[in-house]
């Protein structure tokens, strides 16, 4: 090839840290290049004088500052002199370094039919680390090198192969290619390299990577190290556009709408994904880039146009050289697999990091710790861990805890209502604006029923298996929350393990997994969570962990609060008085106190505010009060202070009183510890938040709308409060307690202390024999979920008008009657029944069907979907000769002899004009938008990529 | 455990690294502060109200639909029957509505009945009454009632002298099941296989019952009638002869809704040849029974009569004919619900009852039929009461005013003319009965005023 003529051109703008070592490059070149020609866009370093210096001023060109590379390319090409035959360009930026022999291999390995040569791309400054050895484009408009990011070249690709495209940096081209193609003007810096490929193959020609031939490439553009008034800082945008914008010009016209649409909502599902990595500029990138291109059509059509001028092969004839079809798919494989990867590692690396403090620990555990090798198992760390062991018995109490329960049908009962077949029901529940229970109601779904149909969603829709976890695996899960909490209080396992299984047990010692009370046992759960993300905000080191801290606690804090409102109101009235105490004693740290915990707060309660609004609208004072599930205020005893110290607030399915008097009076004697004082009194701040609130509730009855009755209110969450703070302060106070009591002789305290050290590790395994042999039994039982006639629920299965009018009661006590529908009523329907008041209709009825029976008894039953009459024993004799004296109603078949049943001859149809708020989906999905938000804020800083 | 060094574990939150603030105050006396705040805390912690479960009373609303059934029955050989139906005028009491079965009734206006069973709507629902009168040999009236589904019929029989027959109406449209039990001075007669269970009335329908076919051979007896499903009007009309060859008189018996500790029966007429109480005791447990009467000088016990033992299920007769010479209304106490019933065997054989009688405290009415005479007994320390009679256009025919003492019983008659008298209690609860021809006795009954709404709530 020594008849070819070469002409370098060097594209230049303020690249003065590179260019001289490129012009060595050019000049060192063992095959030299017949002339050199440089356009420099109006750099503001130096780089013109560097080239004028080097190259002589007749070879460099001065461009404007905001000339594109298409320009630059074309203004060069304009001064040369005429074409001459096999005259090849070989293009270079300021920051392409070519190897000495590259030039020679490229134009070793032209052949008449190849238009284009590339070299193999390696980055500079490393030189060993692979770039690119051609280059194209995926159907979601990637760059595709075929390279793993950061691959070391050991030539391992070093095959000569057709390309769709070469880097414009050391791409040597026919001129007379050059000329008839050229760049694109619509792509100032980044992709005119693949779309000048395409058209190139498009047009006939071969393009061929010569991986003999090296450039090293800095890729400044690229990496965002020169900004230039045309990638402007938003490099990220204009890289996107041009991927768009190349990828809509090419391709065919078939697959156009195609590509537009999928482009669209790629774009929007990038863009979403950035967001969930809090990339908010990227996100906005994404979103700019795809509107940016898209509302520019006719330039899209122009382009085309153009394209269509040069093109001489299908496209079906330089697909091959694209992407295949499946590669974004795998890339998407990839990153759900980097992401898992990262979790496992994260997870690994925090093992290792607790590994390694155990080793700096003392004791029996940590002394096996050692003799273990640093990387041996998970298994066989476990086994050698007490603490494995420890929760592994839970695991086992908890299982020979449910044996009562064992068994087909739907747990239920207390202030438990039976789950739903299906998790959906729960969705459609939170979404919808009217629900179909009784006469119909537009109560407002309340909170916990988005994440009940999560967790649900989660175990396949089953959502039997989230209430029977959340009851049966509370002790454990609780445990462990509260054991890996007091860690961070503790150093001492022993102490935050004693904590662990003390507090674990509250859910059942208390009576709440016994009565259903869905609100107290997740607040269990969960307040370990809130506490450790609370703590955080007070002893996190960097603004960025605080903020962190925040959103972690206000997401735990709206989870407890959507099943326990009373969680919310507790917290708000602790961040207050803490914020006073503060204010006072420590003004200085006030503010940035102030604005962590009131933050906190106030995040919690926008996740929960539409839902706040609408219940308060709805339910007034009782929708902060109640707590999931029903009120079942007949399981509520009287609070004597006995009850209120030994955390009992209720009369039904609790542990005997006296299990909970060591934790009691460890509490008490904690305090005695001076060393630990501080803390432990911060403990017990907590301690008296939950009694005050105890004393200011425990005489409050609300009205519950539903039923149109004063309830008196449960207060399981308040003395979960004081067990979970007394327990702390026994957990801090327990640190080194034995070498405290067994270093210091101080008289009477030493046998105290024992006693009190004694009573106190004995508590929570006296408290684990009760749980192992009385179970959970209690109100809640597994059984039928419903005690109406399954003919009767089939029906009103089928066809929601076929409601089921249940009456209990007797003219002496009163009546109750529940109008059901579907299968009855299920988890979350408690608190969207329709109001007493829109009830009254039906009341009124029902007290019509107990007395005297109009002769319209009849049609209103038929207006209001009553199909079917239930009286389960003992039946009232009044109403049921009532019911039978009337015309239209037959008896039907009962459960029992001693219940009765009735249908209504004829069809019913219920006309109860649905009247939804239609804007109730939209508030629900702003919400779970709002806790999406707030989980990436959560989330862990992604660490900005390395570009 | 170890006491924590300043170079263990990093993850613990320590104190030099938290800005919590420090407490300026002594932490001794903070302690003391914190642990007598707590126990305020909990010693101020008010005990939690009462449930509000339990509804409250029911509530009372204006009757607007009363059907009464008649019993419609064969009667003996020259007996005449009628039927009467009156809108007892009362104060208060609407006069808008239709009444059935008469051609056109007015507030205070009385009527013959030309069907057995009478729906009053509206206004007329109030106060409406209504009665069959059968005259001839023997007198006997009864007044219709509304349907229900207990009915208790206390000294029936089932021999030769004594023969009762139940008269099962079912008035609604959906059919009706019966059970019956009859209790006997022996026990309980278990009648699953006599036909005395399940027994299907359908809708309309009309039942005709002699308790012979069921308990034969019984010479007293209680039954007690229960509809298992829908309801039914009830009655029990009695043929009772004193001995083997005297002349039986015929009666209806009064009927009791159910078993009651304290059971008032009035209508007993003074000089009778012979009186019997009957007891019976449904319960499962021996009821001790004691007896009172109430007599024109107040109460009178029966001599040599301390206490009277029913066995569970068994009926027990008890002869009172010894304090028979005046007008009296009885009051059976037992510490177990009886039944009761008090027969009293006038002049000429002919027999009177003198059924359960309810505490009389609103306006309540029955016809006249011949010679009436209301007895009225003061339950309470004294009762004053109104009895004011009206002719069948709804005219006062004529009004007294009786002042009682306590236990007391007084009697009055009403004036021929009169069709209906309305007792009207103005001071302490009564119970009353009319003896007509002191050959029968029907017990006042509240009249439908208003209604009995039970207290109802949704459910939750």
């Amino acid at each position: 090839m020594t008849t070819a003529r070469v002409t370098a051109l060097l594209v230049s703008h303020d690249g003065a840290r590179w260019l001289p070592a490129v012009l060595d490059g050019v000049t060192s070149q063992t095959r030299p290049v017949d002339a050199f020609l440089a356009v420099d866009t109006a750099s503001s370093d130096g780089s013109a004088d560097i080239l004028r210096e080097r190259l002589g001023h007749e070879s460099v060109l001065a461009g404007r500052e905001r000339w594109p590379f298409a320009t630059a390319v074309r203004h060069a090409l304009s001064v040369l002199p005429p074409a001459v035959e096999d005259e090849w360009v070989w293009i270079l930026h300021d920051d392409s370094n070519p190897a000495p022999g590259a030039l020679e291999q490229l134009l070793d390995a032209a052949t008449p039919e190849i238009a284009v040569l590339g070299p193999k791309l390696r980055e500079w400054p490393s030189l060993r680390r692979l770039l690119e050895l051609g280059v194209t484009i995926s159907g979601t408009g990637r760059r595709e090198t075929g390279l793993e990011r950061g691959e070391y070249d050991q030539g391992q690709h070093d095959r000569k192969r057709d390309v769709l495209a070469v880097n414009t940096a050391g791409m040597l081209v026919r001129r007379e290619v050059l000329e008839t193609i050229g760049f694109d003007t619509a792509l100032p810096v980044y992709g005119n390299d693949i779309d000048f490929g395409w058209r190139a193959a498009r047009a006939g020609h071969r393009t061929v990577v010569v991986p003999d031939a090296v450039v090293f490439h800095a890729e400044a553009a690229h990496r965002g190290v020169r900004r230039t008034p045309l990638t402007g800082s938003r490099f990220h945008r204009a890289e996107r556009q041009a991927a768009l914008y190349t990828l809509l010009v090419n391709g065919s016209t078939a697959g156009l709408p195609w590509r537009l649409v999928r482009l669209l909502l790629g774009s929007l599902v990038r863009m979403l994904g950035f967001l969930l990595v809090r990339a908010p500029g990227e996100a906005y990138d994404e979103l700019a880039a795809v509107v940016r291109t898209y509302a520019r059509f006719d330039r899209l059509i122009a382009g085309r146009r153009v394209r269509r001028r040069t093109a001489t092969v299908r496209h079906k004839d330089v697909k091959h050289l694209l992407a295949p079809t499946w590669l974004p798919y795998r890339h998407g494989l990839d990153f759900v697999s980097d992401v898992a990867a990262a979790v496992v590692n994260q997870a690994a690396d925090l093992a290792a990091a607790r590994r390694t403090r155990a080793l700096a620990e003392t004791g029996p555990v940590d002394e096996e710790a050692q003799s273990l090798d640093a990387d041996s198992g998970l298994v066989a760390r476990l086994v050698a861990s007490p603490i494995a062991w420890v929760f592994a018995a839970l695991l086992l109490l908890a299982a020979l805890a449910v044996r009562g329960h064992l068994g087909g049908g739907s747990l239920s009962g207390g202030a438990l209502l039976p789950p739903p077949d299906s998790a959906g029901y729960w969705w459609s529940r939170a979404f919808e604006g009217w629900h179909d229970l009784g006469v119909g109601s537009t109560a407002p779904a309340p909170p916990y029923l988005l994440p009940l149909a999560a967790a649900g969603t989660l175990l396949l829709g089953k959502a039997w298996l989230v209430i029977d976890l959340l009851l049966f695996l509370a002790v454990p899960a609780a445990a462990f929350g509260a054991f890996r909490f007091l860690r961070r209080l503790t150093d001492s396992w022993t102490a935050a393990l004693w904590g662990g299984v003390a507090y674990g047990l509250l859910p059942v010692v208390s009576g709440a997994v016994q009565q259903g009370r869905l609100g107290t046992v997740v607040t269990a759960l969960v307040l370990p969570w809130f506490a450790h993300a609370a703590l955080h905000l007070f002893i996190a080191e960097t603004e960025d962990r605080r903020s962190r801290a925040v959103f972690r606690a206000a997401l735990w804090l709206a989870l407890a609060s959507a099943f326990a409102p009373l969680v919310l109101m507790l917290a708000v009235a602790g961040v207050v008085l803490f914020l006073l105490l503060t204010a006072r004693v420590r003004p200085d740290l006030a503010a940035g106190l102030a604005r962590s915990l009131l933050g906190t707060v106030a995040v919690a309660a926008a996740l929960l505010l539409p839902w706040l609004l609408l219940l308060w609208g709805h339910d007034g004072v009782s929708s902060l009060l109640l707590e999931a599930g029903r009120p079942a205020s007949e399981l509520i005893g009287s609070l004597t202070a006995t009850d209120i110290v030994l955390g009992r607030p209720g009369d039904v399915g609790g542990a005997p009183a006296w299990l909970s008097v060591g934790i009691a009076v460890a509490a008490v004697v904690a305090l005695l510890r001076s060393d630990t004082r501080r803390r432990v009194l911060v403990a017990w701040s907590f301690v008296l938040l939950g009694l005050a609130a105890t004393a200011l509730l425990s005489g409050v009855r609300v009205e519950v709308d539903a039923t149109g009755t004063e309830e008196r209110i449960w207060l399981g969450v308040p003395l979960l409060l004081v067990q979970a703070a007394a327990i702390t302060a026994v957990a801090v106070a327990g640190t080194g307690i034995r070498e405290q009591l067994s270093t210091h002789a101080f008289g009477w305290r030493q046998p105290v202390g024992a006693a009190v050290v004694v009573v106190a590790l004995v508590t929570p395994l006296v408290g684990l024999v009760w749980w192992a042999v009385a179970g959970t039994d209690g109100p809640i039982d597994r059984g039928s979920v419903t005690a109406v006639p399954e003919y009767m629920t089939d029906a009103a299965e089928r066809d929601s008008d076929q409601g089921i009018l249940v009456v209990r009661g007797s003219q002496r006590d009163g009546f109750r009657y529940v109008l059901l529908r579907d299968r009855g009523l299920r988890v979350g329907d408690e608190a969207m029944l329709p109001t007493a008041e829109e009830q009254e209709p039906l009341t009124a009825l029902v007290g019509e069907l107990a007395s005297v029976p109009g002769p319209d008894a009849l049609s209103a039953m038929i207006q209001r979907g009553v199909q079917f009459v239930y009286a389960p024993a003992p039946v009232d004799q009044q109403l049921a000769g009532n019911l039978d004296s009337l015309s239209g109603l037959a008896p039907a078949s009962s459960l029992a002899r001693e219940s009765r049943a009735w249908r209504l001859d004829g069809a019913v149809t219920t006309d109860t004009g649905h009247r939804g708020d239609a804007l109730r989906p939209w508030l629900v999905g702003l919400e779970c938008l709002g806790i999406v938000v707030a989980a990436v804020f959560a989330a862990p800083t992604r660490r900005r990529q390395e570009r | 455990m170890s006491e924590p060094r300043p170079s263990g574990a990093r993850r613990a939150a320590r104190a030099p690294r938290s800005p919590l603030p420090r407490p300026p105050v002594n932490a001794t006396s903070l302690t003391v502060a914190v642990v007598l705040v707590a126990v305020v805390l909990v010693l101020l912690t008010p005990g939690r109200p009462g449930t509000a479960d339990r509804p409250t009373s029911a509530t009372g609303q204006p009757v607007t639909r009363t059907v009464l059934g008649c019993p419609r029955s064969p009667v003996p050989e020259g007996v005449t029957t009628r039927y009467g139906v009156a809108a007892a005028e009362v104060d208060g009491y609407g006069a808008d509505g239709e009444v059935s079965g008469t051609p056109r009734l007015d507030r205070g206006e009385a009527s013959d009945l030309t069907a057995t069973t009478v729906t009053g709507v509206d206004g007329l629902a109030q106060g409406l009454f209504a009665w069959r009168a059968d005259s001839g040999p023997s007198t006997a009236v009864t007044t219709c009632p509304s349907p229900r589904a207990s009915w208790w019929f206390t000294a029936v029989g089932a021999s030769l002298e004594h023969q009762s027959t139940l008269v099962l109406d079912n008035l609604d449209s959906g059919p009706a099941e019966v059970d019956i039990r009859v209790l006997t001075p022996e026990g309980e007669i278990d009648l699953s296989e006599t036909g005395g269970t399940g027994i299907t009335i359908r809708p309309g329908g009309h039942l005709v019952l002699p308790l012979v076919e069921l308990a034969p051979q019984n010479d007293e007896l209680a039954v007690h009638v229960h509809a298992t499903r829908g309801r039914i009007v009830a009655a029990a009309y009695d043929r009772f002869a004193p001995g083997p060859t005297a002349p039986s008189g015929y009666e209806w018996i009064g009927s009791q809704v159910e078993p009651a500790r304290t059971v008032r029966l009035s209508g007993a007429p003074g000089t009778p040849r012979s009186r019997t109480l009957l007891v019976a005791n449904p319960s499962t447990l021996e009821a001790v029974v004691s007896v009172e009467l109430d007599g024109p000088s107040g109460r009178v016990l029966p001599p040599d009569l301390d206490q009277l033992s029913v066995d569970p299920g068994a009926l027990v007769a008890l002869d009172l004919t010894a304090l028979a010479s005046e007008d009296v209304a009885v009051r059976v106490v037992s510490d177990r619900p009886v039944v009761a019933s008090l027969r009293s065997v006038v002049r000429d054989g002919d027999i009177v009852y003198a059924g359960p009688a309810g505490a009389v405290t609103d306006a309540a009415a029955l016809p006249t039929v011949g010679r009436s005479v209301a007895h009225v007994t003061a339950l309470g320390a004294t009762a004053r009461v109104t009895l004011t009679a009206y002719s069948s256009t709804g005219e006062e025919v004529e009004r007294t005013t009786l002042a009682l003492a306590l236990h007391e019983t007084a009697t009055w008659r009403a004036p021929d003319e009169a069709s209906y008298v309305v007792l009207e209690p103005t001071q302490g609860p009564v119970v009353g009965s009319m003896v007509y021809g002191g050959a029968a006795a029907v017990a006042f009954q509240e009249l439908p005023a208003t209604v009995r709404i039970p207290v109802v709530r949704p459910a939750a």
